[in-house]
């Protein structure tokens, strides 16, 4: 008989529950979806840092949202037990995409003043990764759909006091908006005004080729999200570029937006001397004597922007007293047989780019030495005769056969 | 060989000739000296050695620069001229 007056209360027990669960559908308008399975994901909430985490089940961090939490969300682990498309929230206000976590704490969007998707509190939404909320898990509406599309009823959810160091994948920067209320910017409503339907992430880089020694990153890389939202913070970057060091960097840039949206993009960025080769050691003017030679490369130093050395590739070009233009030097070592200004050109061509570098440099050539005496006869003794009158030219010329044709 | 210059010649190291600004001078046994420039002659009308001097400056820097080099010159009695009566 017990046994019968148990089953008798069980069975008004299980009406009424129904009964209270008919009841609370119809009260709130929403789609309700019933536990069945618990899914591939389980998630964590972040309470310290307001970042959700969803994990695979075997461990493994997936994807991560920024969120805001409140001062009354309850710690502990939770088995999500309902969605719903829309909610009523306190305020009453309106949230999309909730999936109930426990007792009147759950996921769902920033929230909205009216049951339509123009009317979201802008002010909530750029709250974003700050304690915002009563005790809910706030989302932007990309993140509340992905869990409520991914993350069956049933799936477990903890909520913890942790640090950033529990969030394995960071924490997702959020887009700001502007304005008292609109559209979610992360909404794929294809009516959505911030046009997210088709877009995706777009990253762009302005330039390939980056000069030997510059500052890398600046400006060069830039990336809006599907919203068509400045999102180049948020962008990874994998390989590096060392400027200091001419050649080519693969570069692979990757981003997920809020709308759970990836792009990546595959650089090959090359490192490039663009400037002149540096040509030092030539001074602006320099005195030699008649009849020096000069190594005309001595002192001098010419190098690429990389250091490599160029000297050996230095052209000398000179101009002497007497001739209207220059001429290369064929050799290194020069001699000054000319008194006055040599005017001279050093070139050297940068083989990395073609580019010029030239230094001028004027020589005062002068003359210091005593002239020299040579004679053909060896200064032999001359011989003549008394009233031999002999002119400053047989003096001059070769003295014996000269002083006879004068006396013939 | 022609072409090789004969005679006495004053250039600078560079090679620039200097020829035509010598000056020569002539001494004789008593010292006495007579310089002889381009263009000039000098009449030898007696016998002995004489010291013959050459000299040039690097007209080009200063005259200052100046090189010279002697010879010696042995001046001798001219014979004198055989008569020959055509009998």
């Amino acid at each position: 008989m017990r046994v019968s007056r148990n089953k008798k209360r069980s069975a008004l027990l299980m009406a009424l529950l129904l009964a209270a669960s008919i009841f609370l559908s119809c009260i709130s308008g929403a789609d309700r979806v019933q536990a069945a399975a618990k899914g591939d994901y389980y998630i964590k909430i972040n309470k310290a840092t307001n970042v959700v985490t969803v994990y695979k089940n075997d461990g493994t961090p997936y994807t991560a949202f920024t969120c805001s939490i409140g001062h009354a969300t309850p710690l502990g682990t939770f088995y999500t037990p309902a969605k719903y498309r829309w909610w009523v929230l306190d305020g009453p206000c309106y949230g999309q995409y909730c999936t109930r976590i426990t007792g009147g704490i759950l996921f769902h969007s920033v929230w909205y003043y009216q049951q339509t998707k123009d009317s979201q509190s802008y002010v909530q939404y750029n709250k974003l990764g700050t304690t915002a909320s009563h005790g809910c898990c706030r989302l932007t509406v990309a993140a509340s759909k992905w869990i409520y599309d991914n993350c069956p009823t049933g799936t477990k959810v903890i909520i913890f006091n942790g640090t950033s160091k529990d969030d394995p994948l960071g924490k997702p920067e959020t887009i700001k908006v502007t304005g008292y209320r609109g559209w979610d910017p992360t909404d794929p409503d294809p009516e959505n005004p911030y046009k997210t339907k088709s877009t995706k992430p777009e990253i762009s880089v302005s330039k390939k080729t980056i000069a030997y020694g510059s500052k890398f990153g600046d400006g060069n890389m830039t990336c809006k999200d599907s919203g068509g939202f400045d999102v180049t913070d948020w962008v990874k970057q994998e390989g590096k570029v060392n400027t200091k060091k001419i050649g080519s960097y693969p570069v692979t840039y990757s981003v997920i937006d809020s709308f759970g949206r990836t792009a990546t993009k595959k650089i090959t960025y090359k490192v490039v001397d663009k400037k002149p080769a540096t040509l030092t050691g030539v001074k602006e003017t320099l005195s030699k004597k008649c009849g020096n030679t000069r190594d005309m490369l001595v002192g001098l130093k010419a190098k690429d922007a990389a250091g490599k050395d160029l000297t050996s590739k230095i052209a000398v070009y000179i101009k002497t007293p007497s001739s209207t233009g220059y001429v290369k030097c064929k050799d290194r070592n020069y001699t000054f047989v000319e008194s006055g200004t040599y005017a001279v050109k050093y070139i050297v061509t940068n083989p990395n780019n073609g580019l010029k570098t030239t230094k001028k440099q004027t020589i005062k050539v002068i003359n210091t030495e005593l002239p020299v005496f040579t004679s053909s006869d060896n200064w032999k003794t001359l011989k003549a005769e008394a009233g031999d009158e002999v002119s400053w030219d047989v003096f001059m010329k070769e003295f014996q056969r000269n002083l006879q044709r004068v006396r013939v | 060989m022609g072409c090789i210059y004969e005679g006495v010649s004053a250039k600078l190291a560079a090679g620039k000739s200097l020829n035509d600004f010598v000056d020569v001078t002539v001494t004789n046994e008593d010292g006495d000296a007579a310089t002889i420039l381009k263009g000039q002659n000098y009449l030898f009308e007696e016998s002995g050695t004489y010291t013959i001097t050459y000299t040039v400056a690097n007209v080009e820097v200063s005259e200052d620069l100046i090189a010279e080099h002697t010879r010696k010159m042995i001046v001798a009695e001219r014979p004198e001229a055989e008569v020959i009566l055509d009998e």
